[in-house]
């Protein structure tokens, strides 16, 4: 099994706004395009955006109050000064944690969770059921589950009624986007 | 059984680790068996089993607790005292971890953990004092009263240590306790324990998946997919193809590294197909999935459960969620409940629940199915009934049936764990099942790009050689060109050089005949005193003396000395007093008046247009007048002329005014009536004293009584056409208009005439035609001039009365006038200049009447232009005083503007002496095309109405809209309105170039012509260019000069613009010479008729050019070609007046000339080229026309 990929070195990258040129390269435009035109259309409360990065999808979520996590601190700090900017700051809150810290569940329940590039073994090792539990216990019942991978990376579904899913190029890859329902 | 665990994580870096994902799968095994916690435990049953964990370590609480919270089992803590909270830094061999603290404790404690005791150091219990072994193992009161009961009644004993003095000491301390090493099932004190590794399995019970395709080429990656995804995966998965037709086996064979494949070689039916697949696996429990189904991910995980939990259930089934296109369909007809939607594939997706198997359900499943044929079921139970059998009903509610029959039970699971779809064969091709195949299309392309990648790199590498000596010869090569260029540019300098010596040279000459004329004049002579006050002011004493010595001898010779001081006096007060100039500031008021008045005439829509009029029904009587004077050699040719009109010649009556002829005009008069006569015209002659030309027009013109009068010299003739159109235009024109004056060849007046409307401020009477009501109504001709002037001055009282002129340049007449250019005739001279006086008098401001004594002494002063002409000058000018008080009191206020320009009166045209050429009878057709966008009604109806009144015929007229339509109903209405040819092309919006080139292939003519929206073509435009190319075969276009207009055209939008100054850039006089051209552009856009050829041959506009795309045009086509220079002003541009405006188009210009300058080398280049290709004649345009 591959090493997990660890806080600090994902801080490394996160030295530069946007390592992986999100906010420039065409491929992330679509992907962010691809997301949120597969939300199904419906009033949003409390959103959760995991594995958020600089904040380049979730500056872009619907909801009343939007709360994006990443491992990186850097990661985050980018996320927020973007967020500063914004001119509706309010809606965003961001976190550095990891999907496994049992504090996540301070962060309350929410009707739509975003997963971006989080369910890889990379960062998971094997404890992709802790991931799951952890996810279920963040999600309100009825509510909607998004995930977004490389299929090339792995193949994860998750435990609930797929009502979408698309693929589309992404850089190299072949993303992956799902729509689950609880 | 008691399992024992230590650290559970997402990695296992020793042996002393369990994954999460592991632990998970173990947990699951456990549903065959009954978790309980250690007060409830029964050794004896084989079911219980305990879950402890020894240390504790936080990981435990962060990783092991969510599963075992999901999984809902009790678990037992076993925590050593000392390192609550602390961390395993003493453990050098093992990795770092965390112990956890006692809140995490307390959490877990909520969770269904028991916290137990693992000793206080984890010390070998063996050989301690009886004090050191309590110390060791009672629990310190701090813990004791965070847990309470139930905790804190089992131990574990450290490093598995159970001697006999430890067991007993323990005994009296806690209700039991357990050991990892030689333990056994009978001592609730030394209870055996085993440790849990990442490879123990804990369940024996195994899966198998079934996917069954035949002909679900589309859908099957999806379902493999599905169960692949599984959170428990499965222990087999099959896929069997049933010979599926449609390739569904590629598809299948991409998983072939994760699922065995089957496929039949012929097709089973599904009974046999069935069958077969489960006798090929051997797992305990068996699943179908159809191939256009799914599963959720945690089917097999929770199906597995339930039959691991309930031995005597052979049947699993779940809920269904239903999707698909069909998914209405079904969901109408089964009462499913709608759960959510497809946004991409837009159909809603349904949740379909199946009753419990209990009561009347149970009762009727005979009957009435709920078990789908996708639920899991125990190999055992499908071997006890024997399999699928063919039946009636579906095969599998049949083998669910027997199975229940035969006493097995069902279960059913709350879950909507198969995703069942709905779709008919034809909606086979799901957009999902095409991305998949593109995905792997996509991955297959890659690796092919990759490997092409690799030899392009090993060809880069050999290119690297090659392009290090390429470059170098590139460099030389490169070298080369800078010098021929350098070479070219000093070529060009010369040339420019030569030619502005040349035009330096001229300027020189003409300056010293202009010096030397003044120094004779007199107004230089009479401001000598000024120059000598300056003089003297600066000291300068001798220059002073120098002034004074000629005048003062020359006065002293010639008049007496009082007389001499005091005309200096006056004139000099003259001067300063009224700041005379020759030119009249009523100029440009004339011209904004002309320019005003075709504002109006196009500020709406234009419903008829004189020049294109059509003829009138009836012609009506004209009335000629013709003044002879010793003209006898003119009368043969001009009756000739008559003769030949095409005009019906009975409505003409021709009235031949003799003013006292001594040679034989009357005579031959005479002789050429009978043949006019004869036409039906009538033929008059009056026989009068010399009175002057203007007196016997109006003896001519009294005798008449017709509509219209022709005023005509006898020195010329007309084009047979000449009546029919003057007469044309005057009927179609208003009431209001009193002249139209026929265009004289081969020199054509060189008026100024407005190229829309064709109003002028004057008309030459050589030859023009009047309105009756109009001349009578002013009484005529002023009889005070007696020849030359006369047609200027009834112009100006025509107007004065509020009535319009026009210049008819469609009707032509060919006059004599001149033997040759530049002639000065002297009754030309003494007439005009008398007449000048004499109407600025009548009509000047007062400046231009002040400035006619001044101008008066001058003349007198003046060299003399011919012998004696100062003798006749007096008598002229002593002859105006005379009449100066008639013409005062014949001034009156108006309106109108009357231009005084020195001896002239108009603006001119340049190019009066440019020699005119007759029509040729045989006219190809010239295409021109004018770019225009939105907002420029006004200036496109008039670009619209010069191009449709030109003399020649026949044009096709191409209209494009850079960006749009709107202009479309301003070019049907001038079309309709005047009969032209005008085709509107519509072109995206990619800027002028793109615009210019979708006009020109929109052409069909062999000669081309661009009039950009806001400029202006003089009348004889086209047939002047046209004529200059016909007398010179090989030329491939023409070019003349242009008149600039600087326009402020900011009330474009209300339909108004002034034009401020009018003269020719001295740019535009340049003869055709290509090299210039490299260097500069000489021609404005609507100055060339070129050839069409040209245009297929070398291309249109650069269209990514917005500025000088013109020039390397022009540039590219002049290479090797020839164009003819017309030195006449025939068309009009503007440039805008603003300076602001001004110098951002310059600004443009400039920064534009570089690259026109390289795109022009380039462009030849290739041009060059091609031409050295292919046939010699096919790149260049063959001699023309």
């Amino acid at each position: 099994m591959s090493r997990v990929q660890t806080a600090t070195e994902l801080d490394g990258f996160y030295a530069q706004a946007d390592p992986w040129g999100y906010r420039t390269h065409p491929d992330d435009q679509r992907r962010r395009a691809e997301l949120l035109g597969a939300l199904p259309r419906r009033r949003y409360e409390r959103v959760l955006d995991i594995g958020c990065g600089n904040g380049f999808v979730t500056l872009s979520l619907p909801g009343e109050s939007v709360t994006g996590v990443d491992l990186s601190t850097e990661a985050i700090r980018w996320a927020r000064s973007a967020a500063g900017e914004a001119p509706d700051a309010a809606r965003y809150r961001f976190e550095a944690m990891s999907l496994f810290d049992p504090a996540l569940a301070s962060l309350g329940r929410f009707d739509l969770i975003i997963v971006t590039g989080v369910l890889y073994p990379q960062y998971l090792g094997g404890a992709l059921a802790v991931a799951r539990e952890a996810l279920d216990s963040r999600l309100d019942e009825g509510g909607i589950l998004v995930c977004c991978h490389i299929r090339q990376w792995g193949i994860v579904r998750m435990p609930y009624v797929r009502l979408d899913a698309t693929l589309y190029p992404y850089r190299d890859y072949v993303h992956e986007l799902e729509v689950y329902r609880k | 059984m008691i399992l024992l665990y230590h650290k559970v994580g997402p990695e296992t870096p020793s042996i002393w680790w369990v994954s999460a994902d592991t632990f998970d799968r173990q947990m699951a095994d456990l549903r065959s068996r009954q978790v309980v916690t250690l007060d409830e435990y029964d050794p004896t049953d084989p079911r219980h089993v305990v879950i402890t964990f020894d240390g504790v370590y936080e990981n435990v609480w962060q990783y092991a607790l969510p599963i075992l919270r999901k999984w809902g089992y009790p678990f037992e803590l076993f925590v050593i005292g000392d390192q609550v909270g602390g961390d395993n830094r003493f453990d050098t061999v093992e990795p770092f971890a965390r112990f956890a603290t006692v809140e995490q404790l307390e959490d877990m404690a909520r969770h269904g953990a028991r916290i137990q005791w693992h000793s206080r150091s984890h010390r070998q219990m063996d050989g301690l004092t009886d004090a050191d072994l309590a110390a060791e193992l009672d629990v310190p009161s701090e813990l004791r009263t965070a847990f309470g009961s139930p905790h804190l009644r089992w131990f574990a004993y450290p490093h598995g240590d159970h001697s006999p003095k430890v067991v007993d000491a323990v005994r009296a301390r806690f209700r039991g306790a357990l050991s990892c090493n030689a333990g056994n099932d009978v001592d609730p004190h030394q209870l055996n324990r085993v440790t849990v590794f990442e490879d123990t399995r804990l369940g024996t019970s195994t899966v198998a998946v079934i996917v069954a395709c035949y002909n679900y080429r589309s859908y099957v990656a999806e379902a493999i997919e599905s169960v692949i995804g599984q959170t428990r995966t499965p222990d087999e998965v099959l896929v069997i193809d049933d010979a599926s037709t449609d390739g569904s086996d590629e598809v299948i064979a991409r998983y072939a590294d994760r699922v065995r494949i089957v496929r039949n070689e012929h097709n089973l039916g599904i009974v046999d197909n069935f069958n077969k697949a489960v006798s090929l696996t051997r797992s305990d429990y068996v699943a179908f999935l159809g191939a256009d189904n799914r599963m959720r991910a945690d089917y097999v995980e929770r199906c597995k459960a339930a039959l691991d939990a309930r031995p005597t259930v052979a049947v699993a089934y779940t809920d269904m969620a239903i999707f698909g296109p069909r998914a209405k369909v079904l969901a109408d007809s089964v009462n499913a409940e709608p759960f959510g939607e497809s946004l991409l594939e837009r159909y809603p997706v349904f949740l379909w629940r199946f009753p419990e198997p209990k009561g009347e359900a149970l009762a009727r499943f005979g009957t009435v199915n709920f078990v789908h044929g996708s639920s899991m079921y125990r190999r055992a139970a499908f071997d006890a009934v024997g399999g699928y059998r063919a039946s009636d009903g579906p095969e599998d509610h049949h083998l669910f049936k027997r199975m229940h029959d035969a006493g097995w039970g069902l279960t059913r699971i709350a879950h909507p764990l198969i995703e069942y779809r709905q779709h008919t064969p034809a909606q086979a091709n799901t957009a999902l099942g095409l991305q998949l195949e593109n995905a792997d299309l996509t991955r297959l392309n890659r690796s092919q790009r990759d490997s092409l990648h690799a030899r392009d790199v090993e060809l880069e590498a050999r290119g690297a050689e090659i392009g290090r000596l390429d470059a170098h010869v590139l460099q030389l090569g490169g070298e080369l060109e800078q010098a021929r260029a350098r070479a070219l540019d000093l070529d060009v300098r010369i040339r420019t050089l030569e030619n502005m010596l040349e035009r330096r040279t001229q300027e020189r000459d003409e300056q010293f005949v202009r010096a030397s004329t003044m120094l004779h004049s007199t107004s230089w002579r009479l401001t000598s005193p000024l120059r000598l006050a300056g003089r003297i002011a600066r000291g300068d004493l001798r220059g002073a003396a120098q002034i004074v010595r000629r005048p003062l001898g020359r006065i002293a010779r010639r008049l007496p000395a009082r007389l001499t001081r005091a005309l200096l006096a006056a004139i000099e007060r003259g001067l300063s007093l009224t700041g005379v100039s020759a030119h009249s500031s009523a100029n440009r008021r004339a011209i904004a008046d002309l320019v005003e008045e075709r504002c109006a005439a196009t500020r709406s829509a234009v419903v008829t247009y004189p020049p294109r009029a059509a003829e009138p029904d009836e012609w009506p009587r004209v009335d000629i007048s013709v003044v002879t004077h010793n003209s006898a050699r003119w009368i043969d040719g001009f009756a000739a002329s008559v003769l030949a009109l095409d005009y019906p010649l009975d409505r003409l009556a021709i009235r031949f005014v003799d003013n006292a002829s001594t040679d034989d005009t009357v005579d031959r008069i005479g002789r050429v009536a009978p043949a006019l006569r004869d036409t039906g015209a009538a033929v008059e002659v009056l026989r009068r004293p010399n009175l002057g030309y203007g007196a016997g027009h109006n003896a001519g013109i009294r005798a008449g009584a017709a509509p219209y009068c022709l005023v005509t010299n006898v020195d010329l003739t007309f084009e047979p056409d000449a009546m029919r159109r003057v007469v044309a235009c005057a009927v179609a024109d208003s009431e209001s208009t009193a002249a139209w004056e026929l265009r004289q060849k081969p020199y054509e007046h060189p008026k100024l005439y407005d190229p829309v409307t064709g109003s002028t401020t004057w008309n030459a009477h050589a030859c023009v035609l009047l309105r009756r009501s109009a001349v009578e109504s002013i009484g005529g001709y002023d009889e005070t001039l007696f020849m030359y002037g006369e047609d200027v001055e009834l112009s100006y009282r025509l107007r004065r009365a509020g009535r319009l002129l026009r210049y008819c340049p469609a009707a032509t007449v060919w006059h004599f006038a001149y033997e040759g250019e530049g002639q000065v005739k002297p009754l030309q001279y003494t007439g005009s200049t008398f007449a000048n006086l004499y109407l600025r008098l009548k009509f000047g401001n007062v400046i231009d009447m002040w400035a006619v004594p001044l101008m008066g002494a001058r003349l007198l002063l003046a060299d003399e232009p011919f012998p004696g002409s100062r003798k006749q000058v007096a008598r002229s000018l002593g002859r105006l005083c005379r009449m100066a008080p008639r013409a005062l009191a014949a001034r009156r206020r108006s309106r109108a503007h009357f231009p005084f320009r020195e001896w002239d009166y108009e603006l001119v045209r340049e190019g009066a002496f440019y020699e005119q050429r007759p029509m040729p009878t045989d006219r190809p057709l010239i295409s021109v095309v004018t770019r225009t966008y939105a907002g420029r009604e006004l200036y496109l109806r008039q670009a619209l109405l010069s191009v449709a009144a030109q003399t020649w015929q026949p044009i096709e007229h191409v209209v494009v809209e850079d960006g749009g339509s709107t202009m479309r109903p301003i070019v049907d209405e001038v079309a309709r309105a005047t009969g032209a040819t005008i085709r509107f092309v519509e072109a995206p919006k990619r800027g002028r170039s793109h615009a210019g080139n979708r006009g020109l292939a929109a052409t069909t003519g062999r000669w081309c012509l661009f009039l950009d929206d806001d400029d202006l073509l003089f009348r004889d435009h086209l047939e002047v260019l046209y004529a200059a190319l016909a007398a010179e075969p090989g030329a491939v276009a023409s070019y003349s000069i242009a008149l600039e207009a600087l326009t402020d055209a900011s009330g474009l939008r209300a339909g108004r613009y002034v034009e401020q100054t009018h003269q020719v850039p001295s740019s535009l006089r340049q003869e055709f010479d290509y090299e210039v051209l490299r260097h500069h552009n000489f021609m404005a856009i609507q100055s060339v008729l070129f050839e069409r050829r040209l245009f297929e041959t070398r291309g249109g506009f650069d269209e990514d050019m917005e500025a000088l795309e013109d020039w390397t045009l022009w540039a590219r086509y002049a290479w090797s070609n020839r164009f003819v220079y017309v030195p006449k002003v025939t068309s009009m541009f503007r440039t805008p007046v603003d300076p602001d405006v001004g110098a951002r188009r310059r600004a443009v210009l400039h920064a534009a000339y570089d690259e026109a300058l390289m795109r022009i080398d380039a462009g030849t280049a290739e041009i060059a080229v091609r031409h050295a290709r292919t046939a010699p004649d096919s790149g260049a345009v063959p001699p023309t026309p």
